[in-house]
């Protein structure tokens, strides 16, 4: 599967873009202003994302609402995050580790972290934008 | 009041329940199709320009600028795209082979990026802007333009918290199940989580599939009466409202047209994102969400 997709994406895109705005790149209609891709700060600090992460979960695991607003990037009320606690707790979630981080390639003060989190029985990579915001580096779930 | 009979619901067949749809003591929902959708209720600017094997537009919503182009190639391959807020989001589809691919990177150099909630807000509401200008080029069997629209589909359902690649190989057989047949009747619907596993008691709901109340909330009941507030774990709970298993979010429920697939994998998402307190995906439901994108992409129009 991944060599045929491999080689959609070399001849397939290339084929059909052909008849659409070609292979360079350039999109007809006109691409838009890059208003989102423009950085907004400097560039994220991976290892102080990767700990947000961490403690985004552990707080999660720990049913410690002060420690998840803290490093929450959406406001939390104390029903948010028994919901939050709720969740994890329903799935038997647990972290495992962080497997990724890498600083976002539209927005560099934005941190990509994966998360490894067993639940249901079994491992799965989850995908958190984490940003930095009044000082302090926050986990968008 | 509505009463299944706990034991004749207890047979599954593909994950659908036999013999028990209408069989109630009180009333069920009533199914009022269509009536999610309306001129009024659509956001945004939408131009279209629609041809035999191209599809091409744009779509403002506020300061956000989107475009999309959906083509089929020589080979008889679609390439659809859409471009928003620094991302370009690919989907390769070949409908002989039943493969297809999705791929989101940074449109400036080409980078991993991840969807942010403002970009998936942006895609839900490109996808209901989408729908009726499309529908009627869908039904009369444009490709690009049913290629564009499921597109739309799956790209506006698209976890924030799930990398922006996947591909898959479907086979109908094992690939999808329609429940085109049980529009409007209850099936059950399951997911998977510490307490339960897969169709255990308290993880198995019975949804009524279709349009009920456009794109009008969920109501849950257990029996007694229809309430928006989620009361998972009574047994056993049904429940009903904004085209649940419908694939995408939400309903759009144009009397036009447009991608109406409900399937018993979407089903199954919606019970795990609705049942879990959220009404917007979440993590814990992405398995589901990356088993409804070979129902989205291939799985039959229900009307």
């Amino acid at each position: 599967m991944g060599s045929m997709v491999d080689r959609w994406f070399v001849g397939g895109v290339c084929a059909v873009a052909l008849a659409l705005a070609g292979c360079d790149g350039r999109a007809s209609p006109p691409a838009p202003a890059p208003s989102a891709s423009a950085a907004k700060g400097p560039d994220a600090d991976l290892e102080a994302a990767r700990d947000a992460v961490t403690r985004y979960f552990e707080a999660t695991i720990a049913r410690d609402c002060a420690a998840l607003t803290r490093v929450r990037a959406k406001p939390t009320t104390p029903e948010q995050c028994q919901t939050t606690f709720d969740d994890a707790q329903k799935r038997g979630a647990r972290f495992e580790a962080i497997a990724d981080a890498k600083v976002d390639a539209r927005d560099r003060s934005v941190a990509l972290v994966t998360a490894t989190v067993a639940y249901s029985g079994k491992s799965h990579a989850v995908l958190l934008r984490v940003t930095h915001d009044a000082d302090a580096w926050k986990v968008n779930d | 009041m509505i009463k299944l009979s706990a034991m004749a619901c207890a047979v599954l067949v593909g994950g659908s329940l036999m013999g028990c749809a209408a069989e109630s003591s009180a009333p069920a929902p009533t199914p009022t199709p269509a009536s999610g959708g309306s001129a009024s209720s659509v956001q945004g600017t939408l131009t279209v320009n629609t041809s035999d094997r191209i599809v091409t537009g744009t779509y403002q919503l506020g300061q956000d600028l989107l475009t999309f182009e959906s083509a089929k190639s020589a080979g008889g391959a679609y390439a659809t795209k859409i471009v928003a807020r620094g991302i370009t989001l690919t989907t390769l589809v070949d409908d002989q082979a039943k493969t297809a691919s999705f791929q989101g990177l940074a449109t400036d150099g080409g980078g991993e990026t991840a969807l942010a909630d403002a970009d998936h807000a942006l895609l839900v509401q490109f996808e209901r802007a989408l729908v009726p200008q499309l529908a009627d080029a869908v039904k009369a069997g444009n490709g690009a333009a049913d290629r564009m629209l499921r597109a739309a589909t799956v790209w506006g359902d698209w976890p924030t918290t799930m990398k922006l690649q996947h591909e898959l190989s479907a086979e109908q057989s094992r690939g999808w199940t329609s429940l085109c047949g049980s529009m409007y009747t209850a099936v059950a619907a399951s997911w998977d989580d510490q307490y339960g596993g897969w169709w255990a008691s308290n993880t198995t709901v019975y949804p009524y599939i279709g349009d009920y109340n456009g794109d009008g909330p969920t109501y849950w009941s257990n029996g007694t009466s229809w309430l928006t507030s989620n009361i998972i774990h009574a047994s056993p709970v049904y429940e009903y409202g904004s085209c649940f298993g419908r694939c995408g979010g939400g309903c759009t429920g144009w009397t036009s047209g447009g991608v109406h697939v409900y399937t018993q994998d979407c089903t199954n998402h919606d019970a795990c994102v609705r049942n879990n307190g959220h009404t917007t995906t979440d993590y814990y439901c992405n398995d589901q969400f990356a088993s409804t994108t070979d129902d989205a992409t291939f799985a039959g129009n229900c009307y």
